[in-house]
C-alpha cells in the first residue's frame, strides 16, 4: 500500500481533504450570501493556507529553519494563536453589533410611538375640523333658510 | 415600567398606580411580549414603547430612560410591571431626590428592619454584592438588586447614553456605572410584596452560578475605563 510506504502521503491527503472541506464550507457560505466579503477574506484565506499546508508539507520545514523554530507543536501554537486573535476580533465585532441591535430596537420603539401619537393628534384635530365644518354648513345652511 | 408577558399582573399594578400616583406619566415599555402586554397597558392610559425583538430587561429600562430624557422628564421612577413594588412609596423615594441629597434612589427590601424572605443563594449573592460595592465603591447599599429606584435629570441623561445590558445590567450593573461617575446613591426603606421563588437544588445551583457571573461582570465592569464627559456634572441636580 502507497499510505504503508510513505506515511505522509496519507497525511498529506487528509489534511488536503480537510482543507477542501473548510473551503467548501466557506465558498457556500459565500454563495448562500451569509459571509460578508470582510470575513470571507480572511477565512479564505485561512484555508487557502491550509491547502497549501497539506499539499506542500515541506512549507513546515522552511518555516522552521527560517524561524529556527523545530517544533511542529510550536507552529501549530502559532497557527492558533492567530485563530484565537481572529476568534476574539470577532466578539468585538460582536459585542459591537449587539450595542447597534439594541439602540435600532430601542429607536424604532420610539419612533414608532411618537408615530401612534402623532397619528393620534392629526385624527383628534381632523374630527375637530370635521365637526367644525359640519356645524358651519348647518349655519349656512340655516342662514340660507332664513334668508 | 419594563414589562415581558405581563398582561395578567398590569391591572393590579394599574390599579395601585391609580391610587398612589395618578398625577405621574406612565409609560410601559414592552419587551416583545407575546400575548397583549402592549394593549393592556394603553387600555389604563399609558404611553406603550413595543420593542419589535426581546432586548432584556436592561435593554428595555434604557428605551425608557431614553423616551424620559427625549421627552424633557425632570426625573423618573423605575417600577417592575410584576406587581412586587408598591406605588405608594414613590413619594420618598422622590424626596431625597427633590431635596438634591441623591442622584439615584433605591427602594431597599433590607433597610431598617423591612423584612423580605428570599432564596438562600439570592440572600448570600445579596450580600456579597453589597460588600464589593462598599469597597470598591465606597457606598453603603444593602439592596443593590432592587428594581425600584428614582432617579433625577444629570442620571436620566447618563442612562439614556449609557446603560448596561449584561445579566443584571437594569439594578446591579447600573448602580455601579452610576456610582462609578460620581452620582450620589442612596437607599429608603420600601415593603414589597413577596415573589414566589422555587427552593430546588437546580434553582440554588442556578442562582448561585448567575451569581458568580454577575460578580465577574461587576469586576468587568469596574475595569472598564470610565465614559468620557457622562460624568456627573456640576449643576443642579434637584429634580
Amino acid at each position: 500500500m502507497l499510505a504503508e510506504q510513505n506515511p505522509w502521503v496519507l497525511r498529506t491527503i487528509c489534511t488536503m481533504v480537510a482543507a477542501l472541506i473548510v473551503i467548501a464550507c466557506i465558498l457556500w457560505n459565500i454563495r448562500q450570501r451569509r459571509l460578508r466579503e470582510t470575513y470571507a477574506i480572511i477565512w479564505l484565506v485561512f484555508g487557502v493556507a491550509l491547502l497549501l499546508f497539506g499539499v506542500f508539507p515541506q512549507i513546515f520545514m522552511y518555516i522552521s529553519t527560517w524561524t529556527g523554530i523545530y517544533y511542529l507543536t510550536l507552529i501549530m501554537g502559532f497557527f492558533f494563536i492567530c485563530l484565537f486573535v481572529f476568534i476574539l476580533q470577532i466578539s468585538v465585532i460582536i459585542s459591537s453589533h449587539s450595542d447597534s441591535v439594541c439602540r435600532l430596537t430601542q429607536r424604532s420603539a420610539i419612533a414608532r410611538e411618537e408615530i401612534e401619537s402623532l397619528k393620534q393628534q392629526v385624527r383628534t384635530l381632523q374630527d375637530k375640523l370635521d365637526t367644525g365644518e359640519s356645524q358651519k354648513s348647518g349655519d349656512d345652511n340655516q342662514n340660507g333658510g332664513d334668508a | 415600567m419594563p414589562a415581558f408577558n405581563e398582561a395578567a399582573s398590569l391591572p393590579a399594578v394599574f390599579a395601585d398606580l391609580q391610587v398612589y400616583a395618578n398625577d405621574f406619566d406612565w409609560l410601559v415599555v414592552d419587551d416583545a411580549s407575546h400575548d397583549n402586554t402592549s394593549e393592556v397597558a394603553k387600555s389604563f392610559g399609558a404611553t406603550v414603547l413595543t420593542l419589535p425583538l426581546n432586548m432584556g430587561v436592561g435593554g428595555a429600562v434604557q428605551a425608557g430612560y431614553i423616551y424620559a430624557w427625549e421627552n424633557g422628564y425632570d426625573c423618573a421612577i423605575q417600577f417592575d410591571g410584576d406587581g412586587q413594588h408598591r406605588a405608594k412609596h414613590f413619594a420618598e423615594l422622590l424626596d431625597p431626590l427633590q431635596n438634591a441629597q441623591a442622584d439615584m434612589v433605591i427602594g431597599s427590601r433590607y433597610l431598617d428592619g423591612v423584612r423580605y424572605r428570599q432564596q438562600v443563594s439570592r440572600q448570600i449573592g445579596t450580600r456579597i454584592f453589597s460588600l464589593v460595592l462598599k469597597l470598591f465603591l465606597r457606598q453603603k447599599i444593602t439592596d443593590p438588586t432592587s428594581g425600584f429606584r428614582a432617579v433625577n435629570k444629570p442620571l436620566l441623561r447618563f442612562f439614556a447614553k449609557h446603560y448596561p445590558q449584561g445579566w443584571l445590567g437594569d439594578t446591579l450593573e447600573a448602580l455601579v456605572e452610576a456610582a462609578r461617575h460620581g452620582f450620589v446613591v442612596r437607599e429608603i426603606p420600601v415593603t414589597m410584596r413577596q415573589r414566589k421563588h422555587g427552593t430546588s437544588a437546580g434553582s440554588f445551583l442556578k442562582g448561585a452560578f448567575s451569581s458568580c457571573c454577575v460578580l465577574l461582570a461587576i469586576f468587568i465592569d469596574l475595569f472598564e475605563k470610565k465614559h468620557p464627559n457622562h460624568g456627573k456634572p456640576a449643576e443642579d441636580k434637584s429634580c
